[in-house]
């Protein structure tokens, strides 16, 4: 089924939050904010801002009615400094003023007064100076000390890698309607509709009953929207509190990119031993987390982090160690994979290193540690239903992985200039909210007494196409053309309770949840079929195309017919749904239990050729075989797959955010901070779904599909790096992301 | 009127350097344009602008497609403004439902963008090619990204349509009558107001003078919105670039575009195809103008940096006469010009290419395409047999300003074109350099990238006696 948006798409008629329209009386916002990532706030003088024309306050921390925090694991965060600032970028007041212009160039007469103090940017001197947003997360198996000493070969090194920008291309921002009363509606560009309400209760000191927020659509998120977007919203919500006019705050890309976190860089130690065959016996791990000014979600970040370290392989010793370490830094946040990826990529590091040790192929130490249905992983859980091996063999037998290396080593021993190289990443993603109680949702259908039929939920639709995904759940449940139902913009007042659209987990929740509401519609409306047709039971009878059938017979009874006559009859065409995955639990202490609902897999055979003269490269290929389960629309997981790929060779190659060593961002433009553009991605990328692979706990046996392959292009960094040492064989390059064109000259060309 | 937005004249509402994208979401109410960053640098608020210049597709009109955030909205005057709304008159079009059909969207911010640049391809394109198709989407930026989509729905476009298009004596009445454009763009080119350069406004206060706006707009937006500008108007000189026997004459604003795409210079200069993929993205080559790039100064210019290994004269012009000045002569500091105030560039020369002359051209930055260069470099060899009897070589991002290596230049000359010649110049040419760390690279870094490029200047200048064996050891 094509994604139900996308007419509206391309016709320009999509509604992001720049173009919701506000009344003539609407207030336009922009955020004052520090200009020194860490310093006594001593003043902030707006005297000169509210004489300019058009501008009608200031708003700053004194001026917030409730509780001045938004932290959501952690109250660390306020919503507007005070005391003292810790990131460049920090918010420490808002303009409103009748034009947006009139209150950007106010931002400009407001002089604040900070006197600095040392910044901190790095994650190890952060943990040395026992910086911590939290204490350690530790999670092990085994006795990594002892598996070490009966090893072949051990290694032991340092991997790092960098941040990443969301660059949703839509900005955030949100307005907030005053309503009667204390009342406020307020539509954001948010993940999570209940994160923004539970913010602006909390700043403004009222119970979330008065607070509605609304999201029609994203204009991408990634991520970036799960938790920052509430800042946003409280702020609109404080401005519209204060002035008793709507109130609307979209920020500009410079002012985005300045004040929000990213994906967390990590910088990371390993101990890796095998033995003579390439078993890896065991697996030790630090992770510095770079967690930027206060917690945010890095805790869970952070927990995911731990979770995958060990990717798609047994490893029967494992001891691994995370530091959550505060910079001055914006707070780093979820972003695709949240953790994941910055996990997996050291351990492929580790067994890039120990194989160049060892004198071993890396494939080959892939090939025999990955993980299968005998195996648990480190946190206890049973691989059941493991699909690593068979990705891997259907991806080598597919895309006849010797030939591939025998190409590439055939083409290297012939050129001088170019080299090319390859790598193979398998990938392995546990789909749940590592945080067991989120893994909660509900959903409202209501059919019309004209057949149609809408639906809300909180999945939020952000270009994954989980709304096309909700119209198919109901269109099949019901038994009636996807034409008959709209799915409502998600609002807290429709749903209340809601866990953010993330996690990969989206569809399966909300997907289950509307499945739920839709089943019951149907059964209520088959029990009248029976009566209405004068059957004694509804056994056979079931709703196929908006008909009525028993068995394979058509009965004459339409969808509209009957739905009018339950109408008629006083049987309810409403029905609200709740799912909660079952069997999850985690215990923190000891560091066990089953926090995922299944697991994703998959394999990809990555493709490279650099100038060795110049430094750059092109990606040649990805190919993959990716367990998407029984996939419910190959079209837009497909979609999925190639622009998670996309996104994941961007982190490691060309994304590179850089700071001054005092905390100032340097990178905080389109023009610094590139982004795969059409030339940047694979030329080809070739993708076949694992053959026979089904999961109950996944929507219609399709498995979630929004972060895993995120982390094919892990792949990237590694196909480069065989390229760089098919150019200089003997030299240890470092494992340092991104492999920007800049790392690859300097490191072909370092002493 | 000021212009016609799709089928409906637009009349002023705003100061002249208000952005196109503001004014056509804000005044006009067409709010399907997008807006992402304000630099230009993604696409999302592409929109065509068409102006009575016949192209080569023979439309009446020649639409350029241009990023509206940062293109003051009175380079708008007299030409038609094609939205997404324009193009979407009555539903969708052949080229929107195969996006839809191959899955081309995912949360459609950029979307408008790529379908606006994707009718420019059909209406500008000579060959309507899959590489012409993918080139004018280069501008355009999908953080979902479904850039495979879309590349199926392009092919699909092509396989489908372009054998009609190619043999359709009209270019765009065949794409009306196919359905991608609505039947108002025939009668469009009768309503156009008729365009004055001289109709300024007296400013209150000196403003600077704006060409295409690609530079200053991203740089200085919040100073020159409100202002009433003085504009050169691109893509509406009616001088063109003239070859003569001896030299090239290039009008100061024509646009990269022009000069990139100008056939006879394309045959003189093989390497201009390169300078064009690697110059920004098809938008802004529409919108930014030579001038702006030599008198901007930014030590990576690409263009800048380019004409400067050709030893470009620049004529400037004031109400004293005209002047004669060498590029070279022009730099004398970072952003510092031997320009006197009243002094505007009227036009630049360069003598042609011999059949003894190579030129070669490397730009590095971190992204292939659409980014500014980490270091670039123009050199420009003049051989005879093996020998090097001429040789001028620019180099960007390693001084303050766009420079010629003169040092390494006059050393070549009387040396042998050959592998141990190139070698010692890339080592001798880190001496006349000083660059700087910052986002585009360390100073080490970009040094050893001008010497790597020496090295491929050489290659590709002598492929007769330097070859990749023999070179790179």
């Amino acid at each position: 089924m094509i994604n139900i948006d996308s007419l509206n798409h391309v016709s320009g008629k999509s509604c992001y939050i720049d173009d919701v329209p506000v009344p003539s009386n609407t207030l336009y916002g922009a955020v004052v904010y520090a200009r020194i990532a860490h310093g006594t706030l001593k003043a902030i003088d707006y005297h000169a801002a509210l004489q300019l024309a058009g501008v009608h306050a200031v708003l700053v921390a004194k001026h917030i009615p409730g509780e001045n925090q938004i932290g959501g694991i952690i109250p660390d965060e306020p919503l507007l400094a005070e005391g003292e600032v810790h990131f460049y970028g920090q918010a420490l007041g808002l303009i409103l003023a009748d034009s947006l212009y009139q209150a950007q160039q106010a931002t400009a007469l407001v002089k604040v007064s900070i006197d600095p103090l040392p910044a901190v940017t790095d994650p190890r001197e952060a943990a040395r100076k026992n910086m911590l947003i939290m204490p350690a997360k530790q999670l092990s198996r085994g006795c990594v000390k002892k598996a070490l000493n009966q090893c072949a070969t051990v290694v032991h090194g340092r991997a790092d890698s960098g941040g990443q920008e969301h660059l949703y291309l839509e900005p955030q921002g949100a307005i907030a309607f005053p309503q009667e009363g204390q009342a406020l509606r307020i539509v954001s560009s948010t993940q999570g509709p209940t994160a923004v309400q539970r913010g602006v209760c909390r700043v403004l000191g009222i119970a979330r009953h008065l607070v509605e927020v609304e999201v029609g659509r994203l204009g991408g998120a990634f991520g970036g929207k799960e938790d920052q977007a509430t800042l946003w919203a409280a702020l609109a919500a404080l401005g519209a509190w204060h002035s008793g006019r709507p109130v609307k705050l979209v920020l500009s890309r410079h002012d985005d990119m300045r004040m929000t976190g990213k994906r967390h860089p990590y910088s990371s130690d390993y101990r890796i031993g095998i033995d003579e065959q390439g078993l890896i016996l065991a697996y030790s791990a630090t992770f510095y987390q770079n967690a930027g000014a206060s917690a945010d979600l890095s805790p869970a970040v952070l927990a995911r982090t731990l979770f995958h370290a060990t990717n798609s392989y047994f490893i029967p010793h494992v001891e691994l160690i995370g530091y959550s370490c505060r910079t001055h830094l914006p707070p780093n946040t979820a972003f695709r994979g949240f953790g994941g990826p910055q996990g997996m990529f050291v351990i492929e590091s580790a067994i890039r290193h120990i194989a160049e040790a060892a004198g071993m192929d890396p494939t080959e130490i892939q090939r025999l540690n990955l993980i299968n249905e005998a195996h648990s992983f480190p946190y206890g859980q049973q691989a059941l239903g493991a699909q690593a091996a068979r990705c891997w063999q259907q991806c080598t037998q597919t895309y006849a992985l010797p030939k591939i290396r025998a190409k590439v080593d055939r083409y290297n021993a012939k050129h001088k200039r170019y080299k090319k190289g390859m790598a193979m990443m398998p990938i392995c993603f546990g789909i749940s909210f590592t945080n067991t109680p989120m893994n909660q949702a509900a959903a409202l259908v209501h059919v019309y007494g004209d057949g149609s039929v809408g639906i809300s939920t909180a999945a939020i639709e952000m270009g994954q196409g989980v709304s096309t995904k909700i119209v198919q759940v109901a269109a099949t449940t019901l038994g009636i053309l996807p034409q008959l139902i709209r799915i409502f913009p998600s609002s807290t007042r429709t749903i209340a309770n809601t866990s953010p659209s993330a996690a990969s987990a989206t569809a399966d929740l909300n997907g289950k949840a509307c499945q739920i509401a839709c089943t019951n519609i149907r059964e209520r409306l088959l029990a009248l079929a029976a009566e209405l047709l004068k059957l004694s039971k509804t056994n056979d009878l079931r709703l196929v195309a908006g008909s009525v059938y028993c068995g394979d017979q058509p009965q004459g009874l339409t969808w509209q017919e009957l739905v009018g006559a339950a109408y008629l009859r006083r049987i309810s065409l409403s029905e609200h749904g709740y799912y909660a995955t079952p069997d999850l639990y985690f215990d923190e202490k000891t560091g066990s239990g089953q926090p995922f609902a299944y697991h994703v897999y998959g394999s990809a055979v990555c493709q490279v050729t650099v100038d060795t003269l110049l430094g750059t490269y092109q990606i040649d290929a990805v190919k993959i075989v990716h367990d998407g389960g029984s996939s419910m629309n190959p079209s837009i997981d497909l979609g999925q797959i190639e622009g998670a790929l996309a996104q994941g060779i961007g982190w490691l190659t060309v994304e590179e955010l850089l700071f001054s060593s005092d905390g100032r961002p340097l990178t905080d433009t389109l023009s610094t901070y590139k982004i795969p553009d059409i030339y940047h991605g694979p030329k080809e990328i070739q993708v076949a779904f694992l053959e026979n692979s089904t999961h109950p706990q996944a929507i219609f046996n399709s498995k979630a599909v929004g972060e895993p392959p995120l982390m094919y292009g892990i792949g990237v960094f590694f196909a480069l790096r065989d390229a760089l040492r098919a150019a200089r064989p003997t030299s240890l390059q470092a494992f340092t992301a991104p492999l920007t064109p800049e790392r690859v000259l300097m490191q072909l060309h370092a002493p | 009127m000021e212009f016609v937005a799709n089928n409906l004249a637009a009349h002023r509402s705003a100061a002249n350097g208000e952005v196109l994208v503001d004014v056509l979401r804000r005044d006009l109410g067409l709010n399907g344009t997008t807006v992402a960053c304000r630099e230009g640098d993604c696409g999302a608020c592409t929109v065509l602008l068409g102006s009575p210049r016949e192209n080569i597709t023979g439309s009446p009109l020649r639409y350029r497609p241009i990023t509206s955030c940062i293109s003051p909205h009175a380079n708008a005057r007299g030409c038609h403004v094609v939205t997404i709304e324009g193009l979407s008159a009555h539903g969708s079009n052949p080229l929107q439902e195969l996006l839809c059909h191959y899955s081309g969207t995912q949360c459609g911010f950029c979307t408008p963008g790529f379908v606006v640049s994707l009718t420019g391809f059909l209406l500008n394109s000579p060959s309507l090619s899959f590489a012409d198709a993918s080139a004018a989407i280069d501008g355009n930026i999908c953080r979902c990204t479904g850039y495979k989509a879309i590349e199926r729905a392009i092919q699909q476009l092509i396989a489908t349509y372009a054998p009609r298009l190619l043999a359709a004596p009209s270019r765009i009445a065949a794409l009306v009558s196919e359905g991608f454009l609505p039947d108002y763009f025939l009668q469009v080119p009768h309503k156009l107001p008729s365009y004055q350069a001289a109709a300024h406004r007296s400013p209150a206060h000196p403003s600077p003078l704006i060409g295409g706006g690609s530079d200053l707009f991203v740089q200085r937006p919040g100073e020159l919105r409100p202002q009433e500008l003085k504009l050169l108007h691109p893509g509406k000189e009616t001088r063109q670039i003239a070859v003569e026997p001896s030299q090239v004459i290039i009008p100061a604003s024509s646009s990269i575009h022009d000069f990139c795409e100008h056939p006879q210079l394309k045959k003189l200069l093989p390497c201009l195809d390169k300078v064009k993929k690697l110059f920004a993205s098809t938008q802004i080559r529409q919108q930014a103008t030579i001038a702006g790039n030599i008198i901007n100064a930014s030590p990576i210019g690409d263009i800048a940096n380019f004409l400067l290994a050709l030893d470009t004269t620049l004529l400037l012009r004031s109400t004293a006469g005209d002047r004669l000045v060498a590029q070279k002569e022009l730099y004398l500091g970072y952003k510092t010009l031997s320009l006197r105030p009243e002094e505007l560039l009227f036009e630049l020369r360069f003598a042609l290419p011999t059949p003894r002359t190579r030129v070669s051209f490397e730009k590095v930055s971190r992204r292939t395409h659409l980014d500014i260069a980490s270091v670039t470099s123009t050199m420009v060899l003049t051989l005879e047999g093996a020998t090097i009897v001429a040789a001028a070589i620019s180099a960007g991002g390693v001084a303050p300003f766009p420079l010629r290596l003169s040092h390494l230049e006059s050393w070549l000359v009387g040396r042998a074109a050959s592998p141990q010649t190139a070698r010692e110049a890339a080592n001798r040419v880190t001496e006349e350099i000083k660059p700087i760390s910052d986002v585009r690279g360390s100073a080490a870094y970009k040094t050893l990238l001008l010497s790597q490029m020496i090295l491929a200047h050489f290659l590709s200048c002598c492929p007769e006696t330097i070859s990749e064996e023999s070179l790179l050891v």
